[in-house]
């Protein structure tokens, strides 16, 4: 099954006017190698497959 | 600018983004704002030259991180505030001209991990009380750029239509005990002539109140909130109906059908939502090959849906089309 088999990847970039940009790349599992780089934007962070938090309490 | 303006006869907040009217509208295949930047062509919203799949803030938002401040002061009659919220725009592929119909199982299947991620992101945020998915697809809907995306809008509120989904089913529950959606798909599994497709987790069908005639409602067969709760089976049998519904409609007219598709799921409002069932909801405004049902004085008006055809035969339509694939 995919999700089994690839590993999701986040680059994140902020544009020049502040705007978030996320590059989403799925590399084989085990085989995660850094994701290209992007051309002229600022990298904010970079990270990989995110299980995300849970949403938050009330 | 942009705000919200509250309507105290509708109770519902509306949004005003003046900012949009200046949008980039229909231009040209080689000039297209959000195709990756080509080395040596104009730079675009992507600067790498190919992605998989990319996620931006749109550069016309209705809703913003951080607001400005409303141009206009309200009252205790016309409330105002700030537009609170993130609008981003969800490219489903580097390629002009295709369609999300047209991409693999396994590749849908890689965008609702993209979806789910971005639930959960969105709606970790202590402003966001909904995290809205969805889709316009074709001209026909008011698309203003052709190539394939969607979209997301983070409410820093809960959308009228989702207020009262909450409140329809809280009012079953109490009554029967029941989710309400669940007690719906029992029914429609029970009566079968409008059901389309369907697989070990998923079903399709033309709800019983269809609005359009050719509507199409996806639910999860397991009583799931959201996208965050779904498994990689549920994850993988999600996209394969979501491509079946897709390729169903394109078989229809012998064209790519236009469409609005939503996503229905759980809000993040950080309050416990037991009734929300996900599903998602197909309006293709087609009504023939030729003539498309509008939203006219009934509809916008009295906010009542008058359908001109009969469920039961549109889904029995679309059943024969999805047997085929």
């Amino acid at each position: 099954m995919d999700s089994e088999r690839t590993i999701m990847q986040k680059e994140i970039l902020v544009k020049d006017d502040g705007r978030r940009l996320i590059y989403y790349r799925f590399v084989p599992a085990g085989d995660a190698p850094e994701p290209p780089e992007a051309e002229p934007l600022k990298p904010e962070t970079r990270e990989s497959e995110t299980q995300a938090s849970e949403p938050k309490e009330p | 600018m942009s705000e919200l303006r509250w309507n105290p006869i509708a109770e519902e907040w509306v949004v005003t983004a003046t900012h949009r009217q200046d949008r980039t509208f229909m231009p040209p295949a080689d000039y297209c704002p959000i195709c990756p930047t080509q080395p040596g062509g104009f730079p675009t919203e992507v600067p790498a030259s190919g992605y998989e799949f990319v996620v931006f803030e749109n550069k016309f938002p209705s809703f913003h991180s951080e607001p400005p401040e409303p141009v206009v002061e309200g009252n205790d009659l016309f409330p105002v505030r700030p537009a609170q919220g993130v609008c981003e725009v969800v490219l489903y592929s580097p390629q002009h001209d295709t369609t999300l119909a047209a991409r693999s199982v396994g590749e849908i299947e890689r965008l609702v991990r993209v979806w789910t991620d971005r639930y959960v992101e969105l709606g970790a945020r202590p402003e966001i009380a909904y995290v809205f998915i969805f889709e316009n697809k074709g001209e026909a809907i008011g698309v203003t750029l052709h190539h394939p995306h969607g979209q997301i809008y983070a409410f820093s509120y809960m959308p009228p239509k989702i207020e009262r989904e909450l409140q329809s089913q809280a009012k079953h529950f109490a009554r029967t005990g029941h989710c309400l959606h669940c007690d719906v798909l029992d029914e429609e599994r029970r009566d079968g002539r409008r059901l389309v497709a369907e697989n070990e987790h998923f079903i399709a069908l033309v709800p019983f109140y269809a609005r359009y005639p050719y509507e199409i409602h996806l639910y999860a067969k397991r009583h799931l909130g959201s996208l965050a709760e779904f498994g990689p089976e549920e994850r993988l049998a999600f996209a394969s109906l979501l491509k079946t519904v897709m390729q169903t409609y394109d078989g229809l007219f012998g064209f790519s059908l236009p469409y609005m598709m939503v996503m229905h799921q759980a809000p993040t409002d950080g309050q416990d939502h037991p009734g929300c069932h996900f599903h998602v909801e197909f309006y293709p405004p087609n009504r023939t090959a030729t003539k498309l049902k509008y939203l006219a004085g009934c509809e916008s008006g009295a906010g009542t849906f008058i359908n001109d055809t009969l469920p039961e035969e549109k889904a029995a339509e679309l059943r024969a089309i999805a047997a085929q694939l």
